[in-house]
C-alpha cells in the first residue's frame, strides 16, 4: 500500500513531465533554449525571448552569444568543465545578461538551460556590500593614520623649533669670537689660522641661515604663516632691498638691473616676509649666475594681480627637476656657480608666505639659457574695482 | 552651541525620512549641521544613527520596507560616518588600547563601529576588523594587537555558534583576554550560554559599556 502511494506511475511521469516542460517554457525565469544541428533555435522558452526582446525560433543561436571564445562552439560548451561557466546573451537594447549556462547534446539536438541570473546578482549584491564596507574599514583606519601622522608632523615642528632656537645662541657666540679673532689688530693670525677661522665665521653664518629657515619652516608647518599685513608700496620697498643685495652681487660681478613699473598699487602685506621672498629669489638667483651674467627683477600689473620676477641668466633647471623646487630639503642638479651652500628651504619657504599672501609663484627655466621665478600677488578688492 | 544634548524630534523625522529614501545629501547636511552646532558624537550615534536603524529594521520586520531599502539605510549610514571621524580621532590617546570585532557570517556592524569610535572618543587606540572576521584572522589579530580587551558584537542570534567558536578560539591564543560581548542578539535573553566562559561580560547598552571603558563615566540624564 505505502509503496504504491509513493511511487509515480508511468504515465503520471509522462503528465508530469509534460507539465514542466510548460511550466519552464511559460513561467519559468531560467532560460531554456532547444537548438538544431545548425544552432538555429527550434524552441525557446518565455524568458529567453522576454530578455532579447523578439520572437526567436529558426534564428541562429549565433546572434545572440557574445565574447564567447571561438564564437560559438557547442562542443566546447558540452565539455563538462563549460558547464555552469557564464554566457553573456546580447539584449540588443540593454546591456547584455549574464547566465550560468549547462548544455547537452541529444541526438542532433542541443539544449541549452541558463540559470537565472537572480543568484549571480545576489552574489553580487553580497559581494559589493562587503567591498562597501572593506573600503569603509580602509578609509577609517587612514583616517586614524592621517590623525596619527599630523601629531607626529607638530610633534616633529614643536620639536624642530626648541632645538633650533637652542642652537642659534651658542652659534652667535662661536661667530662673535671667530669675527673678533679676525678683525683684532692686536693679535694678527698666522695664514692658515686666518683660513681656518674664516671657515669657522661662514660655516656659523650658513648654520645661523639653515637654522633660521628651520624656524620659518616649522613656525609656518605647525601652525600656520602669522603675517602682520600693512598697506606696503612696493616700489620703493623692492628698489631699498636691492640697494643691499647689489653688495652681494658685486662680489660675484654679477650685475641686477630693475624693471619696476611706476604707479604700483598699494599692496597689503606683511613688509618683512616680502623682503624675504625677494632675498630668497635674489640669492637664489645669485647663487646660480656666472660672474659678468644679468639678473633682471620685474614688477608690473598683470590682470587682476602684480608680478614680481627675478631672472637670471644661470644654467637653468631640467624640466623634471621644476617640481622639485618647492620641496623642503629637496635638491636639483644644478649647482651654484660660487661654491655657495644651500639649507633646500628658501623656495620652499618662499612658496608658504607667498600662498599666506593668496599669491603663488611659478618657475620657468629653459637649460642653458636661465631661470625666472614669478610671484603673482592677487589685487586687494578695493583696487580692482 | 547646544546646551542640551538632545535631537529634536522634528530633525530625527527628517533624517529617518531621507535615509529610507536613500537620500545621502540631506542626510549629511542634517549631520554636518549638528556637528557644526557642537553635538556631542556619542549622541549623534545612538540618537541620530541608532535610533534611525532601529526604526528602519522595525519597518523591515513588518515588511514594510524591502530588504535593499534596509541595505541602502546602512550604506547611507556608513558613508555618514567618514564626516564624524576627523572629530572621533582628534581625542588625546591615552595609552590604552581595544580590538573589536563582528563575530564570523554577522553582517550587521554599524554597532560594533559605534562602539569602536566610542572607544577612540574615551581615548583608547581600538581596532576595528570589520564585519564577518575570520577565527584565525581574528586570533592573529590578538596576538598582534595585545588588546587590553576584545569586544564582540552579534546582531543575529543564529551566528551565536559562531559567537562561541570565537571564544572558544581566542581563550586558547589568550586565556585571561576580557572579552566583552554586545548586540542586538541577546536582547530577548539567552545569555546564560556566555555563563560557562570566565571573563566574558555582555554589556546590554552602550552607558554599561562606556562605564567598563572609564569607570569615571556618568551615564547621561535621561
Amino acid at each position: 500500500m505505502n509503496s504504491k502511494r509513493s511511487s509515480i506511475r508511468h504515465t503520471d511521469i509522462r503528465q508530469l513531465e509534460s507539465a514542466l516542460w510548460q511550466m519552464l517554457r511559460e513561467e519559468s525565469a531560467a532560460v531554456l533554449v532547444v537548438l538544431d544541428a545548425d544552432d538555429r533555435i527550434l524552441q525557446a522558452n518565455a524568458a529567453f525571448e522576454a530578455i532579447v526582446g523578439r520572437r526567436v525560433q529558426g534564428v541562429s543561436m549565433h546572434e545572440f552569444v557574445i565574447d564567447f571564445h571561438d564564437a560559438l562552439s557547442f562542443e566546447k560548451l558540452c565539455a563538462p568543465e563549460a558547464q555552469g561557466q557564464l554566457l553573456h546573451i546580447s539584449t540588443g537594447r540593454e546591456l547584455p545578461v549574464s547566465f550560468r549556462f549547462y548544455v547537452r547534446r541529444v541526438g542532433e539536438h542541443t539544449l541549452l538551460f541558463g540559470e537565472s541570473p537572480d543568484a549571480d546578482m545576489r552574489r553580487l549584491r553580497a559581494e559589493l556590500l562587503t567591498m562597501n564596507n572593506e573600503l569603509h574599514d580602509l578609509s577609517r583606519q587612514l583616517q586614524k593614520r592621517n590623525r596619527e601622522l599630523e601629531e607626529l608632523v607638530a610633534l616633529k615642528n614643536r620639536f624642530l623649533g626648541m632645538a633650533a632656537h637652542d642652537l642659534r645662541n651658542p652659534l652667535g657666540v662661536i661667530i662673535s669670537f671667530s669675527e673678533l679673532l679676525l678683525t683684532a689688530e692686536d693679535t694678527p693670525l698666522t695664514d692658515a689660522q686666518r683660513e681656518s677661522v674664516e671657515i669657522m665665521f661662514s660655516s656659523g653664518h650658513f648654520m645661523v641661515k639653515l637654522i633660521d629657515d628651520l624656524l620659518d619652516i616649522s613656525a609656518v608647518e605647525e601652525g600656520g604663516l602669522s603675517l602682520r599685513r600693512e598697506p606696503v608700496h612696493i616700489a620703493p620697498l623692492i628698489r631699498s632691498n636691492l640697494l643691499r643685495n647689489r653688495l652681494l652681487a658685486d662680489r660675484k660681478k654679477i650685475i641686477v638691473e630693475e624693471c619696476i613699473t611706476d604707479n604700483l598699487p598699494v599692496l597689503h602685506l606683511d613688509r618683512g616676509k616680502f623682503e624675504q621672498i625677494l632675498n630668497n629669489l635674489l640669492s637664489n638667483a645669485l647663487k646660480f649666475s656666472t660672474s659678468g651674467s644679468t639678473i633682471t627683477v620685474t614688477c608690473a600689473m598683470g590682470d587682476g594681480e602684480v608680478l614680481l620676477s627675478v631672472r637670471d641668466e644661470g644654467p637653468g633647471i631640467p624640466a623634471d627637476e621644476i617640481d622639485l623646487l618647492f620641496r623642503p630639503f629637496a635638491r636639483t642638479s644644478v649647482r651654484s656657480t660660487g661654491g655657495e651652500r644651500s639649507t633646500g628651504l628658501g623656495l620652499s619657504i618662499v612658496k608658504r608666505i607667498v600662498e599666506g599672501h593668496g599669491g603663488r609663484i611659478r618657475a620657468d627655466s629653459v637649460v642653458g639659457e636661465g631661470s625666472t621665478f614669478t610671484v603673482h600677488f592677487p589685487l586687494p578688492e578695493k583696487s580692482q574695482t | 552651541m547646544h546646551n542640551t544634548n538632545a535631537i529634536p524630534a522634528r530633525l530625527r523625522e527628517q533624517y529617518l525620512r531621507s535615509l529610507l529614501l536613500g537620500d545621502k545629501r540631506d542626510c549629511a547636511a542634517i549631520v554636518q549641521r549638528l556637528l557644526d552646532d557642537g553635538m556631542p558624537v556619542r549622541t549623534l550615534y545612538v540618537d541620530l544613527f541608532q535610533d534611525a536603524l532601529y526604526s528602519v529594521g522595525a519597518l523591515w520586520e513588518r515588511n514594510q520596507i524591502s530588504v535593499a531599502t534596509e541595505h541602502l539605510a546602512t550604506s547611507v549610514t556608513l558613508s555618514l560616518f567618514q564626516l564624524v571621524y576627523p572629530r572621533v580621532f582628534s581625542i588625546p590617546r591615552i595609552g590604552r588600547t581595544a580590538l573589536v570585532a563582528c563575530a564570523t557570517d554577522e553582517h550587521h556592524h554599524i554597532g560594533a563601529r559605534m562602539v569602536s569610535d566610542v572607544c577612540e572618543l574615551h581615548g583608547w587606540d581600538c581596532h576595528f576588523t570589520g564585519s564577518n572576521t575570520p577565527v584565525d584572522d581574528l586570533c592573529r589579530m590578538v596576538v598582534e594587537k595585545r588588546p587590553e580587551f576584545l569586544g564582540i558584537s552579534l546582531t543575529l542570534f543564529a551566528n551565536v555558534g559562531n559567537l562561541l567558536q570565537l571564544i572558544r578560539s581566542v581563550r586558547h591564543e589568550m586565556p585571561s583576554l576580557p572579552i566583552v560581548v554586545g548586540g542586538q542578539a541577546f536582547r530577548d535573553g539567552g545569555l546564560d550560554i556566555l555563563e560557562d566562559f570566565s571573563a566574558v561580560t555582555y554589556y546590554g547598552s552602550l552607558d554599561e559599556f562606556e562605564a567598563f571603558l572609564d569607570p569615571t563615566y556618568r551615564y547621561p540624564a535621561a
